[in-house]
């Protein structure tokens, strides 16, 4: 419990998902497994007790390279915690500037992360198409290995998004010689 | 000569001042916006750092901006630069650095450069910049002089300290 506070107060999200699935594991089952000796399968939804926070929601199976550990071999899994894309805290509300309509989360997953300072690829957010401007939901995508759940979004006028600061590439700093 | 500071101002200011400047902007640190996280590496050329930011305006979203940090050895090419006062020891690159500041024309904060003891007595001292520094790249260092220019060494090239453990300098 102390951990999954810990890691979700910290914000510490601009990561590849595997990375923070490796916390949630830990946090849920006390096994610290490092990404190279670790094959995770396809993980699914499994809740017995949707009621009680931070309790185990999600099934990965995994096979664990003996050569980091040989207590567990063959075929394994990890029954752990999977974060809803809620708690990706923003003081903004996040806003989407698709190129054009319709639009997939895919087309837009720069702008998504660049807000959410996360490394979400495609297999973390569920592929639908959103066809208009308006207030929809991202949805975590069924097999992402560290989200669930959905966060709240505005897709605005297709264009170029309204960063604060437009120009990103910024010509600076620069050597000063002496005069 | 006067000391020119071209890169006078905390590194944050410096930052800040660069963000606004190319973006035509006047947008306030804490204000207008909060810096998440500065990290090494950048994928655009020209560039080596990644600076996040969060927007606090309506309207505006968060994003990234890229810039360079150059290594405080860009120092060595000023030929304006003041020595730095040591008259008393032990002391720390840190203890010194209100007056590394006013010789180099800098205005480093404690954090963004790494501190050491100094108990001995030497013409230069290296200045090394912390992972923490937003404008300066972490880990370049730049020796600068120090006063202890005119002082009298022994056979090995030591300064020779009086009782008091203060150089013994030439008399003129």
């Amino acid at each position: 419990m102390q951990l999954f506070r810990l890691l979700v107060e910290s914000q510490n999200f601009d990561r590849p998902s595997v990375e923070i699935a490796l916390d949630l594991i830990f946090a849920s089952t006390g096994y610290r497994g490092e990404k190279q000796y670790i094959k995770f399968g396809l993980p699914e939804h499994c809740d017995p007790r949707p009621d009680i926070d931070y309790d185990p929601n999600t099934f990965v199976p995994a096979v664990i390279n003996t050569q980091f550990d040989m207590r567990v071999f063959g075929s394994n899994g990890f029954l752990y915690h999977r974060l809803s894309l809620d708690t990706i805290a923003l003081s903004q509300p996040l806003r989407i500037w698709p190129n054009q309509y319709p639009f997939r989360p895919v087309d837009v997953l720069t702008q998504i992360n660049e807000q959410l300072f996360t490394q979400l690829d495609e297999t973390d957010l569920l592929d639908i198409e959103y066809t208009e401007p308006g207030t929809f939901k991202l949805f975590a995508g069924k097999h992402s290995l560290a989200w669930r759940g959905e966060k709240e979004f505005m897709a605005m006028e297709a264009g170029a998004p309204q960063y604060l600061f437009p120009v990103q590439k910024l010509t600076g700093f620069t050597e000063v010689a002496s005069t | 000569m006067p000391i020119q500071k071209p890169y006078a101002g905390t590194s944050i200011q410096r930052v800040v001042a660069l963000m606004n400047t190319v973006n035509q902007s006047a947008y306030e640190l804490n204000t207008d916006f909060d810096i998440i996280k500065i990290t090494a590496g950048a994928p655009l050329a020209g560039t080596n750092t990644t600076l996040q930011y969060e927007s606090k305006v309506e309207g505006r979203v968060s994003g990234v901006v890229y810039y360079n940090r150059l290594p405080i050895s860009v120092l060595q090419s000023r030929t304006d630069l003041d020595q730095v006062d040591v008259s008393s020891f032990p002391t720390s690159i840190h203890e010194l650095l209100p007056k590394i500041n006013l010789a180099l024309g800098l205005d480093l904060t404690t954090d963004e450069v790494n501190d050491a003891i100094i108990t001995d007595a030497r013409m230069t001292y290296r200045l090394t910049i912390s992972q923490n520094s937003p404008a300066w790249l972490p880990g370049s260092y730049y020796d600068f002089q120090t006063t202890l220019q005119n002082v009298i060494l022994d056979e090995s090239g030591n300064v020779l300290l009086t009782e008091a453990g203060l150089p013994i300098e030439l008399e003129s």
